[in-house]
């Protein structure tokens, strides 16, 4: 279809699936103490990686999100991005299966934010087909590494740039 | 391929720099390995004081439910319910006094004049599922109250073993007043 191929459709994915990650991973970041008891919530992962994975986890989506909006290293962070995504549906639709009712640690490490259900799987498979448009379609003509192939001119880019491959 | 995997590598190499410079350095940082098992099987004996998996050594003390039981058959002790209004409104131990964490700065003017810092407080909140009574106590401290503990069996304790217990609230201004003599 045409409008797959748009380049206005890439940005806007890029753009979406990056804001929605990095605003996800701010209270993630603030509140990891709060972030580990909604893990440990979820009853998935082992008692010892919870603490881990609730460090970690916000700032692999704080930077793939960066990443996703300024359009660098796109590819990297839209596979991340898509897998993430789609664990988390795995994780939501277990624990909507098992009945439980815990807060989603989505946006807010608040208890008294939302809480699992249907509508989040919606929005998360959403979610997940946009990363995947920005993972199979690339970064687009408008993204930061569409304009800085490596070359030796790059020399004047900052540092780290250089290491980007054109598409 | 192998571009995607060295740009997954570069940016989790990126994360895991923050988060380990974030948890060292920043306040509020968590144990790496917790204790999370431990606690959970803790929460089912009412022997054991259920604590906080992310509770650290010098938190205020965890109650067993037969040492809140005796604290609250001393009306000095006052309980501090740390969750949400609507939670409270469902049912609460009764005498409890609405506090809940994450409206803390709204309900603290109506609050702190039933709270007299020499007082005896006992926070909970729904129970091993639920950090905001570590937390409410955690901030009063620093507020200078002393004598703080936490229920940490929290209100399904309370409620599975049918000890006393209200509903409603108060209007603002008069909240947690109801059930007391």
């Amino acid at each position: 279809m045409p409008i797959l191929r748009n380049e206005w459709l890439s940005l806007i994915a890029r753009l979406v699936v990056g804001v929605v990650y990095v605003y996800a991973s701010i209270d993630k970041i603030i509140h990891p103490e709060a972030f580990a008891k909604i893990v440990s919530n979820y009853h998935i992962l082992p008692g010892s990686l919870i603490n881990i994975f609730a460090l970690f986890l916000p700032w692999v989506e704080m930077f793939c999100g960066i990443a996703l909006i300024i359009g660098a290293r796109v590819l990297g962070a839209s596979t991340i991005l898509a897998g993430l995504t789609a664990v988390f549906i795995v994780a939501v639709g277990i624990n909507v299966l098992r009945g439980v009712n815990i807060a989603c640690g989505c946006f807010s490490t608040s208890s008294k934010a939302r809480t699992l259900g249907l509508t989040l799987l919606i929005q998360d498979a959403v979610l997940l087909l946009l990363a995947l448009h920005v993972l199979v379609r690339g970064p687009g003509r408008w993204a930061l590494e569409s304009h800085c192939p490596p070359s030796p001119s790059a020399a004047a880019v900052p540092s780290g740039a250089s290491a980007h491959e054109q598409l | 391929m192998k571009r995607a995997i060295t740009q997954i590598v570069q940016l989790c190499i990126l994360a895991a720099v923050f988060a380990v410079g974030r948890n060292t350095i920043a306040p509020g940082g968590i144990a790496w390995v917790g204790q999370w098992t431990a606690a959970t099987a803790s929460t089912d004996s009412s022997n054991a004081a259920p604590h906080s998996p992310s509770a650290q050594p010098d938190d205020p003390p965890f109650l067993t439910f037969e040492a809140a039981k005796a604290k609250f058959a001393d009306p000095g002790v006052i309980f501090l319910d740390a969750r949400d209004p609507e939670d409270y409104r469902a049912g609460h131990i009764a005498r409890s006094i609405a506090l809940p964490f994450e409206e803390f700065d709204q309900y603290w003017p109506d609050v702190e004049p039933q709270l007299p810092r020499d007082r005896e407080i006992v926070a909970y909140c729904s129970g091993a599922e639920c950090e905001l009574s570590l937390f409410l106590a955690r901030h009063l401290r620093t507020l200078g109250y002393t004598k703080l503990s936490i229920f940490f069996g929290g209100w399904s304790k309370w409620q599975e073993q049918g000890l006393p217990a209200d509903t409603g609230m108060a209007a603002p201004g008069t909240v947690g007043r109801e059930g007391r003599g």
